[in-house]
């Protein structure tokens, strides 16, 4: 949503806050560098904090499953040990489902080392046994 | 064939290992945990997503994760595993029968902890009128088969329910390829946590109907598809407001019932606001030995909670089978008063500090939580899906009058 | 292309009616084949039955009654009606039936009681059954209200007074009658495809040739058994003079938790427009068929509607008020039809243009006559000219299904180390064992739903919430097919249709 304000052409972003009960709706105005103007709807500074984090840079843990090979358990639960930009998400779900992975796998290893260059890594988040 | 076990958990879920743990940890040599399916973690292994151990850890772990930690202290401390093995009876004589493809066993236990969780309130339970067609699974079960069978139930899905298990599989199914054409919940607000809201349907764009109910599922043979209509103030559908919706699944997220059957044949009784035995604060039932933790006897919102309720449950368990009784002799009730749904233990002795677990009946925003007369507590905002739990201390217990026998928590609003 | 089958008699529906028809001719020296069209026996009416067999007690009244209310013209009571007939006859032979295919059975004694003015006007009829029929009905007597709650303890207060009948009928799960019945023909030679919908007949020279969904049967005879397709089976095979109307019922099933509250049959008096009748199966679980008459919406309207589970509900509840919906764990509808030609009898007759094409379209009670329509259908075979030869290794007897829970500790000790997999519990719910499950698909048992008849693992309060994956997975070992590919009812009901990643296979990465 563009508006004119004072010659400068503003963005807004509607963001919901996770980190309370409140979930309040944040509205953070953008200019167009990219700097955040201001904050409204948030009751508190963590909503600030949050929203601004939110703004630059969108990012989710993704946690998914990696078929298997050799092994009695037909999927290894998996996770990237970063935040990858959620813009991301179905783009590494489809890479990842080409991928197979045999035991022993133990919880923590790396299964896929810096993630389609994102420079995350995909890790084990249950151990594969023989 | 029988034998003596001192301790015996009945679930090896988070709540049960915890149990076992501390029971162990608490000087009973014997402990066993009896367990159906073939791996321990309970529900944890099909819980592949984040947000487990935020308190308990301080670490942001996925369910597996923190489903290994116990198991591997659990491992360290040698506690037996009786694992592919269900619990066919329990009395109140603490004697546990067992059957697995080894035999059928009879455990004689000093003390017992129920920790078998809950099962998921099914399609015929919220009487949804309509058709018998394959497609139609509990959101629990769907978890099941996508991340530990290997399994995708259907290509277009719609979630009845927006508690964070719907959500969750509603961003989970949309992450394997499927389209979820609508969450429809009750509801004006979604059930579960904000964070869920966002994360798995506000990210993804998935239709979501608050106020909506599924008033007919379509189809003979799988379902084609399902009827929603608005709802009114009583959660009546409203004629004149109905759309259908075409899909291939249903996923049914109406909320948990712990899982009590074994706790009946014991003869305890079950709490109807609850759906689980009453406990006092060290987690023990009606019937002394048995004692309960996590999910059995209320629903939680999260495993660190459940994990405590475990450990309390355990430590109690071994004090009992090691014959150290800490007699209770004050027995106070705890009273559900102005927009309180449950408060969990049910009694309490205030002779030691106790930790309450209180879950409200509606949101409500600027409360004044009141325990009897000994803690008041302003909180900005309460919600039904999100527990309180609020730490008595011995000093606040001991302020309670002498001879007092009900204590009454209640939620109002500040004036 | 499926290769085609010959046989001499084709039955067309595996419901009480068919599997009964296939028993029968089980102890002749004739070919049979059985097609049903969904994936399990008994998948249609027969289910959906409370299970009763009976004759001309209370619930034989109360069925009369209520027939004749929704038409006046239907001679109900003539005891000399092909129905009745039939009836009776079936009613004298099921106890030897029930013994020799070792089928689970318990006499049911039923209470019809009044709470209000209008339904204790309507309990005379029921109070003169004793002396009208005698024989096992003879001790039907009036009960008072204390006399009431003693046989019933959760009975209402309002109850005013009833009449009891020691003896009734004996109760069955009727999914275990059509199972047995199939069971013991295919021990004595018949044939059963599942998933093999008819689809056409055509009349040959010598023989008619009956396209299924797997694939074309050549056959001499037909019985058309197809219960409520019976309509549109018969029109493939010749003309009719009959078509076939639908009622409706809806149905309710308690968790077994609170299977105390009714120890026999309680219901209220027919002859009122709203009924109740509240029956406890043999499992346990309470089944209330309780509403208003009211019509089908064709022949699949076997759904529930939320309305009526609450209207279901609320009569129950004036019987037995700790009744709740709380405690339903699943509902249905069942479809009462009969012909338009004669509502109250039975159409049992060759097709007018197509002599050896035997229609049979049943109409409620079917589970008492099947063993006598059986030998009616197969005489009016022999009648056609079919030649009917017995067989001297006619085996009549059918090993009983082992239930573990059933058995005390030290049988199901002894059971799990013959085979291990009777360890392994699958439903928790009805606690049932792998080793059943596996031997329910040795039997027959093809999906999810003909697994859940044959050893009940499915029907419990979670309804297959737990062990429904697990019964897949043993299904897909079993049968040596892909999980993908294993079924709920039967074709097009696949539980799980795509593998893990499946579905993302077909999305490109940008």
């Amino acid at each position: 949503m563009c508006k004119k304000e004072v010659g400068k052409i503003i963005k807004e972003k509607n963001i919901i806050c996770i980190m309370c009960p409140m979930g309040c709706l944040i509205t953070v105005t953008i200019d167009d560098n990219g700097d955040i103007l201001r904050f409204s709807g948030n009751l508190c500074k963590e909503g600030e904090k949050y929203a601004k984090a939110e703004c630059t840079f969108a990012g989710r843990v993704l946690t998914t499953t990696i078929l298997t090979q050799n092994s009695l358990r037909k999927l290894l639960p998996v996770k990237t040990n970063q935040p990858i930009p959620k813009e991301q998400l179905m783009d590494a779900m489809v890479f990842i489902s080409k991928l197979k992975v045999k035991p022993p796998v133990k919880v923590g290893q790396i299964i896929v080392k810096n993630l389609m260059d994102m420079q995350v890594d995909l890790v084990a988040t249950d151990e594969l046994p023989m | 064939m029988e034998s003596q076990v001192d301790v015996a958990v009945i679930g090896a879920g988070p709540a049960g290992v915890a149990a076992a743990i501390k029971a162990k940890e608490g000087g009973a040599e014997n402990v066993t945990i009896i367990e159906r399916d073939t791996q321990p973690g309970g529900l944890l292994h099909q819980c592949i997503h984040d947000g487990f151990g935020l308190t308990y850890f301080k670490e942001n772990m996925t369910g597996p994760e923190y489903a290994r930690r116990f198991i591997e202290k659990a491992m360290d401390l040698k506690i037996n595993f009786q694992l592919g093995t269900m619990v066919l009876d329990l009395t109140a004589g603490l004697n546990v029968t067992i059957s697995n493809k080894f035999g059928i066993q009879t455990l004689h236990a000093r003390a017992v902890v129920l920790a078998m969780g809950c099962r998921e309130r099914t399609r015929h339970q919220i009487m949804l009128s309509g058709t018998r067609p394959a497609g139609i699974f509990t959101a629990g079960t769907a978890q099941r088969y996508v991340n530990v069978e290997g399994y995708i139930p259907g290509k277009r899905i719609v979630i009845l329910g927006s508690g964070d298990v719907g959500m969750i599989m509603a961003r989970r199914l949309t992450l394997e390829g499927a389209k979820v054409e609508a969450v429809v919940e009750i509801l004006p607000y979604i059930g579960g946590l904000i964070r869920n809201g966002v994360q798995c349907i506000h990210d993804f764009n998935i239709p979501i109907f608050l106020g909506h109910t599924i008033t007919e599922i379509w189809g003979l043979k799988r379902v084609q598809g399902v009827t929603i209509a608005k709802v009114d103030s009583d959660g009546k559908p409203v004629l004149g407001t109905e759309k259908t919706i075409e899909c291939d699944t249903l996923l049914i997220s109406a909320g948990l019932i712990p899982e009590n059957e074994l706790s009946l044949k014991a003869g305890i009784e079950i709490n109807p606001i609850t759906g689980g035995p009453s406990v006092n604060e060290m987690m023990e039932t009606a019937i002394p030995g048995i004692f309960a933790g996590g999910n059995v006897v209320h629903v939680n919102d999260l495993v660190d909670n459940v994990t405590l309720e475990g450990e309390i449950a355990g430590a109690s368990a071994a004090n009992a089978a090691l014959a150290n009784v800490i007699s209770a002799n004050r027995k106070i009730n705890l009273k559900a008063g102005k927009n309180i749904r449950y408060v969990v233990p049910q009694t309490i002795s205030a002779q030691k500090e106790t930790t309450l677990s209180i879950r409200v009946g509606e949101p409500a925003e600027k409360v004044m939580l009141r325990i009897g007369g000994i803690l008041s507590k302003p909180l900005r905002v309460v919600k039904p899906s999100e527990m309180l739990r609020i730490k008595l201390s011995l000093d606040q217990l001991q302020g309670l009058q002498e001879g007092i026998k009900d204590l009454e928590v209640s939620c109002a609003k500040r004036r | 292309m499926k290769k085609q089958l010959e046989t001499e008699v084709l039955i067309i529906g595996g419901g009480i009616t068919g599997t009964g028809i296939a028993r029968e001719l089980s102890k002749y020296k004739v070919e049979t084949i059985l097609v049903e069209k969904d994936g399990h026996i008994g998948s249609g009416q027969s289910k959906a039955s409370q299970g009763m067999i009976y004759g001309e007690g209370l619930l034989g009244l109360f069925g009369l009654i209520a027939e004749s209310m929704g038409d006046p013209n239907i001679q109900s009571d003539n005891p000399e009606s092909t129905r009745m007939k039939l009836r009776k006859e079936g009613v004298a032979k099921w106890p030897q039936l029930l013994d020799d295919l070792n089928i689970e059975y318990e006499d049911e004694s039923v209470l019809v009681v009044a709470t209000n003015k209008n339904e204790y006007a309507n309990l005379a009829p029921f109070l003169t059954v004793g002396n009208r029929v005698g024989g096992k009905y003879a001790n039907v007597r009036w009960v008072d209200k204390e006399a009431v709650f003693a046989l019933q303890p959760y009975i209402t207060k309002d109850v005013i007074a009833g009449v009891y009948s020691e003896w009734d009928a004996i109760k069955t799960h009727p999914w275990d009658l059509t199972i047995a019945l199939m069971e013991n023909a295919q021990q004595n030679g018949a044939r059963i495809i599942l998933d093999a919908e008819v689809t056409g007949v055509t009349k040959k020279n010598g023989y008619q040739l009956v396209e299924t969904k797997q694939g074309p049967v050549k056959t001499k005879f037909v019985v058309n058994a197809a219960g409520l397709f019976a309509d549109v089976v018969a029109d493939m095979g010749g003309d009719r003079d009959w078509g076939l109307q639908h009622a409706r019922n809806t149905l309710v099933i308690l968790d077994r938790r609170v299977s105390h509250y009714v120890n026999c049959t309680v219901m209220t008096p027919a002859g009122l427009q709203e009924f109740a009748v509240i029956t406890r199966y043999l499992g346990g679980n309470i089944l209330i068929n309780a509403g208003h008459m009211t019509e089908a919406h064709g022949k699949f309207d076997t759904g529930s509607r939320r309305d009526e589970l609450l209207e279901n509900i609320q009569l129950a509840k004036r019987l037995i008020p700790s009744i709740s919906e709380k405690d339903i764990i699943r509902a249905y509808s069942a479809i009462p039809a009969s012909n338009t030609r004669n509502p109250g009898e039975h159409v049992i007759e060759p097709s007018s243009t197509n002599p050896k094409f035997i229609n049979v379209a049943i109409r409620l009670p079917g589970l008492a006559p099947s063993p006598a329509i059986a030998e009616y259908v197969v005489k009016q075979l022999g009648d056609a000219g079919l030649e009917l030869t017995t067989k001297s290794d006619f085996n009549p007897y059918r090993k009983a299904i082992l239930r573990f829970r059933d058995l005390s500790d030290d049988a199901k000790a002894k059971l799990i180390s013959q085979d291990p997999r009777y360890g392994n519990v699958i439903c928790r719910c009805e606690t049932v064992t792998e080793g059943e499950i596996v031997r329910a698909i040795e039997r027959g048992a093809r999906t999810v739903a003909g697994v859940k008849y044959m050893t009940r693992a499915g029907m419990g309060r979670c309804q297959s919430g737990f062990c429904g994956p697990r019964i897949v997975n043993i299904i897909a070992r079993e049968l040596n097919i892909p999980v993908t590919k294993v079924t709920e009812l039967g074709t097009d009901s696949t539980v799980v249709p795509y593998k893990s990643k499946g579905l993302l296979e077909r999305k490109a990465v940008r």
